[in-house]
């Protein structure tokens, strides 16, 4: 056992998870054991399963073998706990194109029956400086507008876990920075965002992870790395 | 029920926006009408004994390019993925996917119903005709609405649809057209009771089992 | 295939040893099977007497019916067996299902034909809307679309999963089709038609044939199911092999990196 104790119980837990996709092999035997708190950068190249586990995680797809607990909830006995506590943004937004992003938040604040829900959305809004756009329909929205509110979908439930895939991309500066101040702004959620970009990783990150072939390296605390030997490490992987 | 609700809102709101479905749906049932007239000529005395069959038919085309929309959008958006993740009863979603595709149907059929009167001069708009395309367009939905999310899948999915669904509704089928003859010849719900009775048995098996399997639909 | 890796023991009917058990099992099957049909074919032509009113062809019967009785067993195991696998997630299932759903289009297609035979020269038709073969109609699309649809969709997990469903919504259909195509045949009555295809009470030879012709009916769809269950399962064990070769020449080029203290928590310790 190492230097560092786990007193407390792990927001998110994969043991030994696999998935296949027929004869290939996207995730082999992946473990995580992330704490309340942390935010974990899943870096890799395209087809190293970054958006495989983060699906898994979400719940989305089963893993072929392996055990998967989220906010202590077993995956395989109580998912719709687990679905009340996470939020998840994919590469599609997730949004219907044909409603406002007010329609889109308060359509899904009903579905996780969030409390105050008008409330909640104001300051999710505000927030994520989306107030202006708020009763536009979202396919009349830029890129930028179009991924924070997806994250403000993701959010609108206050969960305590975060799951993001590639959630930096093709948004502009202003809107990226946005972002990140929202991601990190809280101490008790959890983070976990698949990402390529090294500089993206050693920044919002507190730990960074290496997928390789299907297989998890992990490279360290994220205060600990520059993005060079991140860009280094992304070098070595295969494929 | 509140999650069933909001789901049915967002769609009915979506669809009045955009009016993709019920629109084209229903001009294109009217078209299938002219197309019959020119087939059959259905002015003179045959027009009873072929109105429930033209009826029906041009409601099952109707149905199935209702049906075939109804997770359309949300497959090219991936909100179905929005909505599998979400913490509510799958059956929910099922329910509300039902209640839409019904309601859209029941819109053409209705205004279907009014041309034909019109038309050609017939009583179709009597209260046994209007529960008897409740009944059968409910049932029809139900397999229907199960069906749209396993062809969507598939190759050749404009074909598929109809054709594992047909089959299936053969009972909804001959039932609705018995019912329709029946009440075109002035009979009334005593003698259309035993097929009324058949259509919603076939309604409440379907729906359970579609209700309860949707789960395992939505799976990845 | 997006299953699970399977395994089979050796040894089970299912098994792959050549030699062993398994081929024992089908050959005596096949055997049993065989002598049964002879038995079958004797029976009719010989021994149960010619009907009164039809005359020879309606010998047809002694494989006709059975050949139905096995077409709607087949169509409620595909039920079963997919429910079975929605809850056990066990391939093997999956598998059963599948070629029930084959047997089931096997079996209905010959009640048509053998339906056809016997209707020529007793109604002067090919086809008439007897009830029954209409049934038997509707049957036939229902799981020939099945098999369409696990065709169209490829062999993955979720093809398994939605056949299911199919499967499910088939079964409990039969008996509505029935009762809507039997009332529906009730309005326009043909008269003799209709007599001619009941079944009024038989005499004990006939009886004896019709249990020997289903009997024979039954073997046959057991070997089928055998036949075809041991080819998918031969073929999934091959890809899992396959698969098992491929990684390992895998892990063989690419180098493992040890990991760092700090990464026990964080990576988990595997426990």
């Amino acid at each position: 056992m190492g230097p560092i104790e786990v007193a407390v119980e792990p927001a998110i837990r994969a043991i030994r998870v696999t998935k296949t996709f027929g004869p290939r092999v996207a995730l082999r035997g992946v473990n995580l054991n992330v704490l309340p708190g942390e935010r974990i950068a899943l870096l890799g190249p395209n087809g190293a399963g970054k958006t495989t586990l983060i699906r898994v995680l979400a719940l989305l797809t089963r893993p072929t073998s392996g055990a998967i607990a989220i906010a202590g909830f077993d995956a395989s006995s109580d998912a719709q706990e687990i679905r009340s506590r996470i939020g998840v943004c994919l590469h599609d937004s997730l949004l219907y194109q044909d409603l406002s992003v007010v329609e889109n938040l308060r359509f899904f604040g009903r579905l996780y029956r969030v409390r105050d829900l008008d409330a909640r959305m104001g300051t999710v809004l505000e927030r994520l400086d989306l107030a202006r756009f708020a009763d536009r329909r979202v396919r009349h929205l830029s890129r930028g507008q179009r991924q924070r509110s997806s994250l403000a979908r993701a959010l609108i439930h206050d969960p305590p876990v975060l799951l993001l895939d590639e959630p930096e991309t093709g948004q502009d500066q202003a809107s990226l920075e946005r972002m990140q101040i929202e991601l990190t702004s809280s101490s008790s959620r959890t983070v976990v965002f698949a990402t390529h970009q090294p500089s993206q990783a050693v920044s919002l990150a507190t730990h960074v992870l290496l997928l390789d072939g299907g297989r998890a390296r992990d490279l360290g605390a994220a205060d600990a790395l520059e993005p060079g030997d991140v860009q280094r490490a992304l070098l070595t992987v295969s494929g | 029920m509140d999650v069933y609700w909001a789901i049915l809102a967002k769609d009915l709101r979506t669809e009045l926006r955009i009016r993709q479905t019920v629109v084209s749906t229903l001009i294109f049932s009217l078209l299938v009408l002219v197309v019959f007239q020119f087939s059959f000529d259905l002015r003179g005395a045959d027009l009873i004994t072929l109105a429930p069959g033209v009826l029906w038919s041009t409601f099952l085309f109707n149905g199935v390019l209702v049906l075939g929309r109804t997770f359309a959008t949300e497959r090219e958006q991936s909100t179905i993925e929005a909505l599998a993740m979400s913490p509510i009863d799958r059956g929910l979603i099922f329910a509300a996917k039902w209640s839409l595709s019904l309601l859209l149907m029941l819109v053409t059929e209705a205004v279907v119903l009014v041309v034909f009167s019109a038309m050609f001069n017939t009583a179709v708009l009597s209260p046994l005709i209007f529960l008897d395309a409740l009944l059968a367009s409910a049932g029809f939905a139900a397999a229907g609405t199960s069906l749209a999310v396993i062809t969507f899948n598939s190759r050749a999915r404009e074909v598929m649809l109809p054709l594992l669904l047909l089959p299936l509704t053969v009972p909804v089928i001959i039932a609705a057209v018995q019912v329709t003859a029946l009440a075109l010849a002035g009979g009334g719900l005593r003698a259309a009771a035993p097929w009324l009775n058949l259509l919603g048995a076939f309604d409440i098996l379907f729906g359970a089992v579609c209700y309860y399997s949707f789960g395992a639909l939505l799976e990845e | 295939m997006e299953h699970n890796r399977i395994s089979v023991r050796p040894g089970s009917p299912l098994g792959s040893s050549p030699g062993s058990s398994p081929g024992h099992w089908m050959v005596g099957l096949g055997a049993i099977t065989l002598v049964l049909g002879l038995v079958t074919l004797a029976g009719a032509f010989l021994f149960a007497p010619a009907d009164s009113i039809q005359g020879d062809v309606q010998r047809i019967f002694y494989i006709h019916v059975p050949m139905a009785l096995c077409a709607y067993l087949a169509a409620g195991l595909v039920a079963a067996a997919g429910l079975l696998f929605l809850v056990t997630r066990r391939v093997v299932w999956d598998v059963m299902a599948r070629c029930s759903a084959e047997c089931a289009v096997l079996f209905t297609t010959l009640v048509l034909i053998t339906g056809s035979l016997w209707g020529k020269p007793v109604w002067g038709t090919w086809w008439t809307w007897d009830a029954r073969l209409t049934s038997t109609l509707m049957l036939w699309f229902i799981f020939v679309g099945y098999l369409m649809l696990r065709s169209y969709i490829g062999d993955t997990e979720r093809a398994a999963r939605y056949s299911v469903v199919v499967g499910v919504l088939g079964a409990i259909d039969i008996p509505l089709v029935h009762v809507s195509v039997e009332w529906w045949r009730t309005l326009h009555p043909q008269g003799i038609l209709d007599s001619a295809s009941g079944s009024p009470a038989l005499p004990g030879s006939m009886l004896v044939v019709f249990a020997v012709g289903t009997l024979t009916m039954l073997c046959m769809f057991g070997l089928l199911m055998m036949l075809r269950i041991r080819l998918e399962m031969l073929r999934y064990r091959v890809t899992a092999l396959e698969q098992e070769t491929l990684d390992e020449a895998d892990e063989a080029i690419t180098p493992s990196h040890p990991s760092r203290p700090i990464a026990a928590r964080v990576l988990g310790d595997g426990a």
